[in-house]
């Protein structure tokens, strides 16, 4: 449990600890886009069209084919996805924009926001996902 | 990205009531000088923020602003109002074609807005959700759906006011009540005890000569306050309706 986070506190993921831990998050992508071969983040940024403001933002293109082929679909996040998974998919939908435990668990719709709180934790261990004053 | 305001998400995660919206509650109590419940004055609030976002709108569309649709095409130098940022009003700087092959052909515009440098998507073919919304905002309809979500909030606030006083399920400006003194009082006993049955504070009043500028309704509750402060009374009524009738002497 971070000691100074609540409920309200923004997460996000901390992309540096994925490099420093030699972790590689294209890999976790093209695993939610059903393509198991190693994917690397270093394509060049294209276009991601915000779904509700239409807001353009330059992304990695294996990022921004989750967002396009997948992150609509009732099964991104289903009551079957791991806790801690669907908290690093909600984050990835998200643009990686810090959200606070309240609105995590509004996407995730299972539990509490306390105990998803408590399980933060978990998600720092696994993820590298800190709240966002953190890094 | 603030949330539109004929949205939920605006009145449950965004919305606060400021300073000056407690001065517009006070200000409505003293014109009107009559109690409300805590959803009528969510309801002056909500309707308030309402039609301050239709004259700010109104106030972007006179300013010469396009509303933004994406499925339109735009010119560098146009000024473009943004709706779903809050009417934020931006200039476009460039233009430059879509490189995400997954949306088809499409042009990214670059719009100033403020000190900030942003893009958005301009001639895209596809049905984007901006291109159905519906821009009109309806006060009637946006106050009966939010004022109940936003009432806790603000009986929260108006309790921490020591301008304000909560009787039952109304709160009144305390400088709007009018004084009930021991006279008042001990004409009330005289009445219910003359009348032989319990009384409203309505039918008690019209013995009582206090300022009738005064709201009936606001004399009621002052009336009501002060009997249920006095042994010698009970409310043999209900909470809202009260019927006062005297403490049986022993």
């Amino acid at each position: 449990m971070y000691s100074h986070a609540d409920i309200n506190t923004p997460f996000h993921i901390d992309l540096e600890w994925w490099e420093s831990r030699q972790r590689n998050l294209g890999r976790f992508l093209a695993e939610i886009l059903g393509e198991e071969e190693t994917a690397e983040l270093d394509g060049d940024p294209i276009d991601y069209i915000d779904t509700e403001t239409a807001e353009v933002v330059q992304i990695d293109p294996l990022w921004a084919r989750v967002l396009t082929e997948k992150a609509h679909r009732p099964d991104y996040i289903s009551p079957a996805t791991p806790l801690t998974n669907a908290v690093l998919r909600a984050l990835i939908e998200n643009l990686n924009r810090p959200m606070t435990v309240v609105q995590l668990h509004r996407r995730i719709n299972r539990g509490s926001p306390e105990a998803l709180l408590r399980m933060m934790k978990t998600a720092r261990t696994h993820y590298g996902i800190v709240p966002a004053d953190e890094s | 990205m603030p949330n539109r305001i004929d949205t939920p998400e605006y009145w449950i995660e965004d919305f606060s009531p400021t300073p000056e919206e407690r001065d517009l509650l006070i200000e409505t109590a003293l014109e009107t000088m009559r109690p409300y419940t805590t959803e009528e004055l969510a309801a002056i609030i909500v309707r308030h923020r309402v039609e301050q976002a239709m004259a700010a709108r109104a106030a972007c569309a006179k300013a010469g602003g396009t509303p933004y649709q994406p499925s339109d095409r735009f010119e560098v130098g146009q000024k473009i109002v943004f709706p779903a940022l809050d009417n934020a009003v931006g200039v476009v700087e460039g233009i430059r074609p879509g490189n995400n092959p997954y949306y088809g052909s499409y042009e990214v515009i670059q719009v100033k807005i403020g000190r900030q440098k942003r893009e958005f998507a301009a001639a895209i073919t596809w049905d984007h959700a901006l291109n159905n919304m519906e821009v009109e905002l309806d006060p009637d309809e946006l106050t009966a759906a939010y004022a109940p979500v936003v009432a806790p909030q603000i009986a929260s606030m108006l309790s921490d006011d020591k301008e304000w006083l909560l009787y039952g399920s109304h709160w009144v400006l305390k400088a709007l009540l009018p004084e009930i003194n021991a006279g008042h009082v001990n004409l009330a006993e005289a009445i219910i005890m003359l009348a032989g049955e319990p009384l409203p504070p309505e039918q008690i009043l019209a013995e009582l000569e206090l300022d009738e500028e005064i709201p009936l309704e606001t004399r009621s509750l002052a009336l009501t306050i002060a009997l249920s402060g006095d042994s010698r009374f009970r409310n043999v009524g209900a909470h809202e309706s009260p019927l006062w009738a005297l403490q049986p002497t022993s």
